[in-house]
């Protein structure tokens, strides 16, 4: 597992079924973009509470993490759209436990 | 009297494609052969196979694999294989197991150097695994959207408390999201949240799918929606279901994505499961 450093979301980067997994960043749930109100990083329009804001728009991160690659083209194998702030390794995923016969 | 190369040459206009096996691709030392290939499971192997007749007449067999990458973005393998007549080319996966809907195969004649090579025309098109190939001559030009698509459960990410789930579609790949379910469990932050799951292409909503029904504090619910499902919420409940669009497609860059209405900062989404069908899809 690993833990996203812009968003905080913690995603196993290859899926039990060998796939790999492109981790995006979501956008501001109401509570991060309050916080970012009362730090005065943005003002809401109209009186609008954080609540009302996110229902009808999206605020990304300006350090958004897109692990997604550029195009299919041959040239853009291995790239990320957006690198964001890394990733950190996280505890692993518990998986199964076999109880003893 | 003719010299050796006056005969090849009239022995090369005498072997027209018709009085070769049937075949009508002929190469000339410029045309090369070539497998384009856009993958998404890690351990495939591809594997390039056929038979050539050349300008002398002899049948040289032809056999040569690669590893395409596993992100979904274009590999490519391509073969001169001289002056002569393609008789038959297939293409397999020869490691690895993936699904149809995972390893799409394209045969093509190209010519160009390292860089700047141009298709100039498609023998065979599809998807590949063990036991299904695409072959020249008689095998189908398949669109990469055609079949059943692979079926795949994925674990979503796990966001930070007081966040929202969001999946996106990687590039290269159509989903139609067949269910969805998650645990959100509440701080002590007393408030009615609702919970919806929204569509939208990277940018704008196209779609939501609201449940009915709040969640107070302290409590972890089971969220689920799904094609064919039906709105249930019960009296007492932990848990509630709502229906998805059924044959929906989501195209590369679309998420999905939860909006929590009244949500806290303690409040954490949890077990994110969900099954999609998946198919390739050039972007």
């Amino acid at each position: 597992m690993v833990k996203c450093n812009a968003c905080g979301g913690i995603y196993e980067p290859v899926q039990a079924d060998g796939v790999a997994y492109f981790h995006a960043c979501p956008p501001l749930s109401a509570p991060e973009l309050a916080a970012k109100v009362a730090a005065g990083k943005i003002v809401l329009p109209g009186g609008e509470t954080a609540d009302q804001a996110v229902a009808k728009r999206t605020y990304e991160r300006a350090n958004k993490r897109d692990e997604n690659v550029k195009s299919t083209a041959e040239k853009d194998a291995g790239s990320l759209k957006a690198v964001g702030d890394g990733t950190t390794a996280d505890a692993a995923k518990p998986g199964p436990v076999i109880v003893p016969k | 009297m003719a010299d050796s190369s006056d005969r090849r040459d009239a022995l090369g206009a005498a072997l027209m494609p018709t009085m070769v096996g049937g075949t009508s691709v002929y190469l000339t030392g410029e045309d090369q052969l070539r497998v384009t290939v856009c993958n998404a499971l890690a351990g495939v192997r591809v594997q390039l196979s056929g038979r050539f007749l050349t300008r002398e007449g002899k049948i040289v067999p032809f056999v040569h694999a690669f590893t395409p990458a596993s992100d979904r973005t274009e590999s490519t393998l391509t073969r001169a294989l001289g002056e002569g007549w393609l008789l038959e080319a297939s293409v397999r996966a020869i490691a690895g197991t993936p699904k149809i809907g995972q390893t799409f195969a394209v045969l093509s004649i190209a010519r160009g150097s390292t860089g700047n090579f141009e298709d100039l025309s498609t023998l065979a098109a599809g998807y590949v695994s063990a036991v299904n190939r695409i072959a020249w001559p008689g095998g189908p030009v398949q669109g990469s959207l055609e079949g059943a698509g692979a079926l795949r459960s994925i674990a979503g990410a796990v966001p930070a408390a007081g966040a929202e789930i969001v999946e996106t579609v990687p590039t290269g790949a159509r989903w139609e999201l067949i269910s969805f379910t998650a645990i959100l469990t509440t701080g002590v932050a007393v408030a009615a949240r609702n919970v919806q799951l929204v569509f939208d292409d990277g940018t704008t909503v196209y779609a939501r799918a609201y449940h009915q029904g709040d969640q107070a504090a302290s409590l972890a619910f089971t969220y689920t929606w799904a094609q064919g499902e039906n709105v249930l919420i019960p009296a007492a409940h932990s848990f509630s279901s709502m229906p998805i669009a059924t044959r929906n497609g989501l195209g590369a860059g679309h998420r999905i994505r939860t909006v929590t209405g009244a949500i806290q900062a303690a409040d954490q989404w949890s077990a994110i499961q969900y099954l999609v069908r998946e198919w390739i899809e050039g972007a």
